[in-house]
């Protein structure tokens, strides 16, 4: 499905990933660990198009993507969901999912039953503009707008920061059944808990390199792994 | 030390000697270099850009004839839109390029700037588009002055167009409020009040197209003429404005040669309106000498776009055969001195003469009165299109 | 009372091509953050347009409001991607002062083909005016008036409607969210422009008749178009439609009431009011909170 081959970004002089390697397979499960600052944010901005300033390979469903811009990509069935959101403020809620839909590129898109069954609550802010809503509810609508244009594979960066614990258990069931539905996901985590419950590989980063890889479950016995931590 | 000097003595006259034996600057054996500034850029390029074209169409005609006792004409024109780059543009047309006469054609801006300095060389100038008096007084034995005419004498023309159709009270003057209609307001108004008027005046910035508030006052003040002080686009946009607020009645006169036709398309039925002309016939009036001036315009330029050609085409073409009768009349002997001693002595110069077309007045000077024309056409607009009367 | 219509018909007469020269900035800032100073060149290449069309082909007035807007329109959209398009990779700030040496160099480019004081377009209505009262109410005045509102309101409407503008919307509100949503930042700047400069040609065949054409037009519709943007918000379409409009009233009761120098002084007067008291603007569209 993704396949990253010594993937180097760039802030003008400050390399902010060092020859990043990965891969996700059909429907697979993937976290990207690493704590603030180790360029896991960029990282995958970077995969996803919204970086300039990128070197290596990148592709995604067989196809070379390294160059493509971020547009092109969502279209292509790839979705960030973007630590920061990036939702249109003064939008509604329902505005924001057509808006969503526009990447779908004729795959067959979910409908809106499916989307509030997921997240009822945003259904009830059905009309609301995306601004007034809580940081969980923007956080799953930021979801569902991914989840509307049919994404074959998503990146979610970090979804889990700065929500409350009962909001975090909504979105990592969400994300679950999205895993359920044969989505391969990308996940960018600090939690390790919640890595472990949704992802079943990992990569550790620390300043920009890839530091350790290996199942989920042998992360927190690894070394390096606690080094990056600092556990 | 004796013969030293002697030598010093010889090689001095022999140089100088040397600089009288050859002639004035700009004059070779069969050449003469004539030298124009104006602006062909900016918001005056319509004066300069016309007279610069007028001025190369009587060079051509004359040269293909042979030029002047032998001599062709070289015409160099120097862009110049600000009084500095005037300033500029006569001191390198007469010090670089060493020019035999300077033409300014250029309007009152630069005519203005470039006074002093052609007065202090005594370069033969001749000032064809410029009313401004900064240029005409003092007086200068080298300054000469064309088909364009001092604001007195026109102010008397337009009072003349005012009065010409019916006996007005009441007199709305719409004067811009830069240099020029403030210049020509400032003689005629008195001039107006005066002669009992009652005198309403409104101003305007320069290039407004919007006249409602001016146009209100007149309605207020029930004027029964309206004379317009600026260009002809911005009389032509308060003539129209002037339905939309119900002061349809008024007899209207223009300000300034009737510079081109933009004051008809603005309107639509413009029939009736009044104002003078610095020469026989508008471009495209039903007159031989303008047809033919037409026809060599057009193979020149081919087919004019709108407003062109306008009346510095006219007169700036005017300009060069005036030039050719002075040039004529002082002979071989092409020196600055002799040129305006000749040049005094040109009497009804007509290009006609010189086998041109005779689409402008002609001009004549004297040792005391440089300016050459002193006639001003009386047009009107007749089914759209200006006309000047016989 | 007559004397006030009248003064008021005047205004909206300019007011109204004010309001559409506005329509087109506000729009190319809304959906690209750039501040578009060849705006006022764009008008005067539409009004050229429309002489083009009107008195060089003598073709019907019609046929320039229906063909001269999408070819200004394909003209902005080319300076976009050829011109501004590189420059927008450096800095957005170079984009800015490009565009105003690009009006420059427009301007001076029509100047030195249609070396002219002044060409003007007859109105597209001759018959005789309504009378509503003792108020005179020109056919043209009433076509500019009606016709630049309808335009203003319909391009407002569609902004909030149409799917095209959605896309616009999206890209202004977050250009990062609306990549990752598969919107083109390439595509939608070259519509926006696309949209802008048909706006802006559209106001210079209006202008045509009112105005002429002639090399200051893009300096006196610019400075008005901006005072009018500010006015009504910069961000806001209707804010600047109504922008537009109040500046032509304010004006010319300005210099119908107070004194003609007045017209031009005022309209600064009206920014540092504007400013001073609603610094957002009679419009200010919601604030977009950075979620």
């Amino acid at each position: 499905m993704l396949e990253v081959n010594d993937l180097t970004v760039k802030y003008g002089a400050l390399t902010a990933v060092h020859g990043l390697s990965l891969t996700v397979g059909e429907g697979e499960a993937v976290a990207l660990l690493g704590a603030n600052g180790a360029g896991k944010t960029t990282a995958v901005e970077a995969i996803a198009g919204l970086h300039d300033q990128r070197d290596g390979e990148v592709r995604f469903q067989g196809r070379e993507i390294s160059r493509w811009r971020a547009s092109r990509i969502a279209r292509a069935g790839m979705a960030l969901v973007p630590q920061w959101r990036e939702l249109f403020g003064n939008f509604t809620v329902m505005e924001t999912l057509e808006i969503g839909g526009h990447a779908r590129n004729g795959r067959a898109a979910p409908d809106y039953r499916e989307i509030f069954e997921l997240f009822p609550r945003l259904e009830e802010r059905r009309d609301q503009i995306a601004s007034s809503l809580s940081g969980g509810e923007q956080q799953m609508l930021t979801i569902a707008r991914a989840l509307m244009s049919a994404p074959t594979m998503m990146i979610l960066d970090e979804p889990s920061a700065g929500l409350a614990v009962g909001v975090v258990q909504d979105v990592v069931r969400a994300i679950q059944a999205v895993r359920a539905r044969g989505v391969a996901i990308l996940l960018v985590e600090q939690n390790f808990e919640i890595a472990g419950s949704l992802a079943s590989r990992a990569l550790v980063l620390s300043t920009g390199r890839v530091v350790w890889q290996g199942d989920m479950e042998d992360v927190r016995d690894s070394e390096e792994a606690r080094q990056a931590f600092f556990l | 030390m004796k013969l030293y000097r002697l030598i010093q003595v010889v090689l001095l006259l022999s140089l100088l000697g040397a600089g009288s034996a050859s002639a004035q600057q700009g004059v070779t054996e069969d050449t003469i270099l004539i030298g124009a500034l104006g602006p062909l850029t900016g918001g005056t390029a319509f004066i300069g850009a016309p007279g610069r074209d007028g001025m190369q169409l009587a060079v051509d005609a004359l040269n293909e004839q042979g030029g002047i006792n032998g001599r062709k004409l070289e015409l160099r024109f120097e862009a110049a839109l600000t009084p500095a780059e005037s300033v500029a543009a006569a001191k390198k047309l007469v010090e670089q390029d060493k020019v035999f006469v300077l033409v300014l054609a250029s309007g009152s801006t630069g005519a203005a700037a470039a006074a002093d300095y052609v007065r202090s060389v005594g370069v033969p100038t001749y000032n064809i588009f410029g009313a401004t008096p900064v240029i005409r007084e003092p007086f200068a034995d080298n300054v000469f002055h064309g088909a364009i005419t001092d604001p007195r004498t026109s102010a008397a023309a337009l009072i003349e167009r005012l009065t010409r159709d019916g006996d007005p009270e009441r007199i709305g003057l719409l004067a811009g409020s830069y240099a020029f209609p403030q210049a020509n307001l400032s003689v005629i108004r008195p001039m107006l009040e005066e002669r009992g008027f009652d005198v309403t005046v409104e101003t305007f910035d320069q290039n407004a197209k919007d006249f409602t508030a001016q146009l209100v006052s007149f309605l207020r003040a029930d004027v029964d003429a309206v004379l317009v002080l600026g260009s002809f686009a911005e009389a032509g946009f308060a003539i129209k404005q002037a339905g939309q607020v119900g002061l349809g009645g008024v007899h209207w006169v223009v300000d300034g040669s009737a510079v081109n036709n933009a004051i008809v398309p603005i309107i639509g039925n413009a029939d009736g309106i009044l104002g003078y002309y610095n020469a026989p016939f508008y471009p495209g009036q039903d007159a031989e000498p303008m047809e033919r001036y037409l026809a060599l315009w057009r193979a020149a330029y081919g087919e004019p776009p709108q407003g062109r050609p306008n009346i510095y085409d006219l007169t700036g073409y005017g300009s060069v055969y005036v030039l050719a009768h002075a040039i004529d009349k002082a002979d071989d002997d092409l020196t600055w001195e002799n040129l305006i001693a000749s040049w005094e002595r040109v009497e009804g110069a007509l290009p006609s003469d010189f086998g041109g077309y005779d689409v402008v007045f002609p001009e004549s000077f004297s040792a005391t009165d440089h300016q050459g024309n002193d006639h001003l056409g009386t047009a009107v607009i007749q089914d759209g299109v200006w006309t000047v009367l016989p | 009372m007559t004397e006030l219509a009248l003064v008021l018909l005047g205004g909206l007469n300019f007011g109204a091509i004010y309001a559409l020269a506005a329509l087109g900035i506000v729009l190319i800032h809304k959906a690209t953050k750039t501040v578009n100073f060849a705006h006022g060149a764009f008008v005067l290449i539409g009004a050229l347009g429309a002489y083009i069309v009107q008195v060089q082909l003598s073709w019907s007035a019609w046929l320039a409001y229906l063909l001269v807007p999408p070819a200004v329109g394909a003209l902005a959209a080319l300076i976009e991607l050829v011109l501004l398009r590189p420059l927008r990779r450096a800095d957005a700030f170079s984009v800015v002062i490009a565009t105003v040496f690009l009006g420059i160099a427009l301007s001076e480019g029509v100047r030195l083909i249609y070396n002219a004081e002044l060409l003007t377009v007859p109105s597209p209505f001759q018959g005789a005016p309504f009378l509503i009262g003792p108020v005179i109410l020109t056919r043209e005045v009433l076509w500019t008036v009606a016709g630049s509102l309808l335009i203003g309101i319909g391009t407002t409407l569609a902004f909030r409607r149409a799917r095209v503008a959605r896309g616009m919307r999206a890209m202004a509100a977050n250009h990062r969210g609306a990549q990752l949503c598969g919107y083109s930042v390439d595509r939608t700047y070259a519509l926006a422009w696309f949209l802008g400069g048909a706006l802006a040609g559209v106001a210079g065949v209006f202008a045509a008749p009112a105005k002429g054409i002639s090399p200051d037009l893009p300096i006196a519709v610019i400075a008005a178009a901006f005072v009018a943007a500010v006015v009504g918000g910069f961000d806001s379409l209707k804010g600047a439609v109504a922008g537009g409009l109040l500046l032509g009233v304010v004006e010319t009761l300005a210099a119908a009431y107070g004194d003609s120098a007045l017209k031009n002084a005022i309209s600064f007067m009206l920014l540092f009011v504007v400013m001073l008291y609603r610094p957002e603007g009679l419009f200010p569209e919601v604030k977009t909170r950075h979620v």
